[in-house]
């Protein structure tokens, strides 16, 4: 896709390169080329070495400690690390709620807390969900009263990601029950997991791992300085995060590096001599894959494209999460077709981050069932295409 | 990068535009397009050319896509400059009046400076008073139709576009005026004529994909607009995301066909053909689904607009030859790479 790279683009990414080369650790890109999964504190460790560097918050603006970095700079910057096999970082800190407190946040929150994402002192969760309330979110039912300078928390949030490692959790909570709109009666407050009252219990997925929790909210008091914008506007800093998230989610940087993974299995499987990457069923099916993902990159660049400084994402985004989480998905199937029987064992370490060629496909398609369910359903992201979008 | 047409490529399909609008009026838009010098954009400066390459075609091709223009815009006037552009000092002669680009393929046989066998499904060759024909081995050679041996069968597309099969009878090559041999200008040319009938393609698919919006927003059933139930609304959103997705790839295509990077010129080629041939099929049968019995009519303009997508899946290579090709290039790329993986083991 270099053929719309400016020369800029070019230099930037040899930088990129260059710093690469010399920074991530050999320990963790072994394990993205082993076809391991990448470990918290592997995580935390390469977030700690961008964080030196400056290149933690690739999108962040240079005031808050960001790189000032061009949405094309930002893209060349995460193909870049994904192809050479770096963890990929959570977003709930560095993409959602940092860039919602840019924007809606007081200069204490901002002062107080962003640095702290940069330092990976802190690290978020995200407490939109509720047994009640998936897709229809604006349905929620986890209950804020104010009582003098806190608001007193009670309810229930689930599919709470990294909950188990996180400290802080930014949570949507209903303050006004009588608000004409359900979107109404919404404020964002921010919430400490130390609080008493507050207990995380781990969901296992069906890929046998832990990546998800329910988090039990009882009389946890919030003190009122940790409300994000306007009491009751809650709304708009989730609409707003959303959009984020669901750029975010499209992941064209990982699919790439995760194409080039799986290329290289189907290259070295062999079915009685042959090697699976010259099978003309599955060669066509990679070939159709090669096809939408190629499709897919140049999409996202018209995306980056349209972004104007300061701006929202334009109606591309939506296209992209649908399409990127389906191929997502289509890397894990053909990865766990190129494994063939060898698939088939239940290994015990493979929840653990463990895993080698034989099972990164299996994993991979179970885990990635999530992909086209959260940050918005593929359903629910077709009604708002056909709405905002189209103007059914 | 967003691909909306610079200023000067928007001058230019603006000026299809206006030629297409006002067909027939006084002069046949053929003529029209000629006066204007607009049927030379892709000729080498010296033949009274503008030089432009396939990134700026994708604009024009689209408009002519979407007005259903039966001119043999690629076959007689884009194709042809494209070769003797690429070709430069090694092109041949090429007299006045209309040329048109024909692509040799295997069923055509060269032996002692005469040519035996066929070319078929030749676009714009209906129109031609000089075949501008490419061999395999590279070279271009410009052949008046009338040469001794050579016999042209003319027909319409379903799209009602002009083609012909050209049938040739131990066809002296001295007849016509042969040019040097330009590496690589065969292969080049068969993927640059399957950008251009893909960017006219696009034209027609957005045009079908506005005209089936607009359906769903007025047509009422049940008492209600048909774009208030979901299951269409979905529909809808699925033609959406794939026209978008197949305009990246007519633009990567066109983008890789200026280029020097030949992998993957044919990676991106292949892959809108695969597109043309799949997500592109599906979409036109999910709008004529939408639009219900009217759909089928042939006095409703959409399958005008749809034979014209169809006609660009079938020429220029099939879907299965091109997802062929295209995992044989994910083959040969993967390949290349350093073996790093250490796990090769059977697993059948």
């Amino acid at each position: 896709m270099e053929l719309f790279y400016t020369k800029a683009d070019i230099a930037f990414r040899d930088e990129v390169r260059a710093f690469l080369d010399t920074h991530l650790p050999q320990e963790l890109s072994d394990t993205f080329f082993n076809f391991k999964r990448h470990s918290w504190e592997q995580m935390i460790r390469w977030h700690k070495i961008l964080a030196n560097k400056g290149w933690v918050a690739a999108h962040w603006p240079v005031e808050h400690g960001g790189t000032g970095w061009t949405p094309m700079q930002q893209y060349i910057f995460d193909s870049e690390a994904m192809m050479a096999g770096a963890p990929r970082l959570r977003p709930f800190g560095l993409k959602m709620i940092g860039p919602v407190l840019m924007r809606f946040g007081t200069d204490a929150q901002k002062e107080r807390f962003l640095p702290r994402i940069l330092s990976a002192e802190d690290y978020w969760c995200q407490g939109f969900s509720e047994p009640g309330a998936g897709s229809d979110l604006a349905s929620l039912k986890t209950r804020a009263v104010r009582d003098g300078d806190d608001y007193i928390v009670n309810g229930q949030k689930t599919w709470t990601t990294t909950a188990q490692h996180a400290n802080w959790m930014f949570t949507l909570v209903r303050t006004d029950p009588q608000a004409e709109k359900p979107q109404a009666g919404i404020s964002m407050l921010l919430i400490d997991l130390s609080s008493p009252g507050v207990t995380v219990r781990p969901i296992r997925t069906i890929d046998g791992d832990h990546h998800v929790n329910e988090v039990f909210l009882e009389d946890v008091r919030v003190p009122t300085n940790l409300l994000v914008g306007e009491e009751n506007r809650g709304w708009t800093c989730a609409k707003f995060l959303l959009g984020n998230e669901r750029v975010s989610i499209a992941n064209v940087g990982q699919s790439k590096a995760e194409m080039s993974l799986l290329k290289r299995l189907a290259r070295d499987r062999k079915i009685d001599g042959v090697a699976l990457i010259d099978d003309p069923v599955f060669g066509a099916k990679l070939a159709d894959l090669e096809a939408d993902f190629l499709a897919q990159e140049v999409t996202n660049l018209r995306m980056l494209a349209g972004i104007k400084p300061g701006g929202e994402v334009g109606p591309l985004s939506s296209l992209l999460k649908l399409r990127g989480s389906e191929i997502q998905q289509r890397i894990q199937e053909l990865a766990m077709e190129a494994a063939g029987a060898d698939a088939a064992p239940w290994r015990a370490d493979r929840a653990a981050g463990g895993g080698n060629g034989d099972d990164y496909g299996i994993h991979g398609w179970l885990t990635s069932r999530a992909f086209t369910i959260f940050g918005g359903s593929s359903e629910v992201m077709k009604n708002i295409v056909a709405k905002q979008t189209l103007g059914l | 990068m967003d691909f909306a047409p610079n200023s000067e490529q928007q001058m230019i399909a603006d000026s299809f535009a206006k030629v297409f609008a006002a067909a027939g009026e006084p002069r046949s838009v053929w003529e029209e397009l000629g006066e204007l010098e607009l049927l030379r954009l892709t000729w080498p400066e010296d033949l009274g050319g503008f030089g432009a390459g396939c990134s700026d075609l994708v604009a024009v091709l689209s408009e002519a896509g979407a007005s259903g223009a039966p001119e043999p815009l690629i076959g007689a006037a884009a194709l042809p400059g494209l070769a003797l552009t690429r070709a430069g000092a090694a092109a041949p002669t090429v007299p006045d009046g209309e040329i048109c680009l024909a692509l040799a393929d295997t069923n055509l046989h060269l032996a002692d400076g005469r040519l035996t066998g066929s070319v078929n499904v030749v676009p714009g060759a209906d129109v031609a008073d000089t075949l501008l024909l490419c061999l395999p081995d590279d070279r271009l050679v410009a052949l008046p139709v009338d040469a001794k041996g050579l016999s042209l069968e003319v027909y319409e597309l379903l799209d009602g576009r002009g083609a012909a099969d050209l049938h040739f009878q131990q066809v002296e090559l001295s007849q016509g005026s042969v040019g040097g041999p330009t590496p690589g200008l065969h292969a080049w040319l068969c993927d640059a004529a399957a950008m251009a009938f893909a960017a006219d393609a696009l034209g027609a698919i957005c045009a079908i994909r506005d005209m089936t919006q607009e359906y769903l927003k007025t047509r009422k059933q049940f008492g209600k607009t048909l774009c208030s139930f979901q299951a269409l609304q979905h529909a809808m959103v699925d033609i959406y995301h794939d026209t978008e997705h197949f305009l990246s790839l007519v633009h990567l295509a066109a983008k890789t066909c200026d280029s020097d990077d030949v992998a993957m010129r044919m990676r991106a080629v292949s892959s809108v053909k695969r597109y043309l041939g799949g997500r592109m099929r599906d979409c036109i049968a999910s709008a004529i689904q939408l639009h219900g019995g009217i759909g089928v009519t042939e006095e409703y303009p959409l399958g005008a607009l749809a034979k014209r997508v169809i006609v660009a899946d079938l020429l220029n290579g099939s879907s299965a030859s091109h997802g062929a090709r295209l995992a044989r290039l994910i083959a040969e790329e993967t390949r290349a790479e350093l073996n790093i993986t250490g796990q090769e083991k059977d697993v059948a």
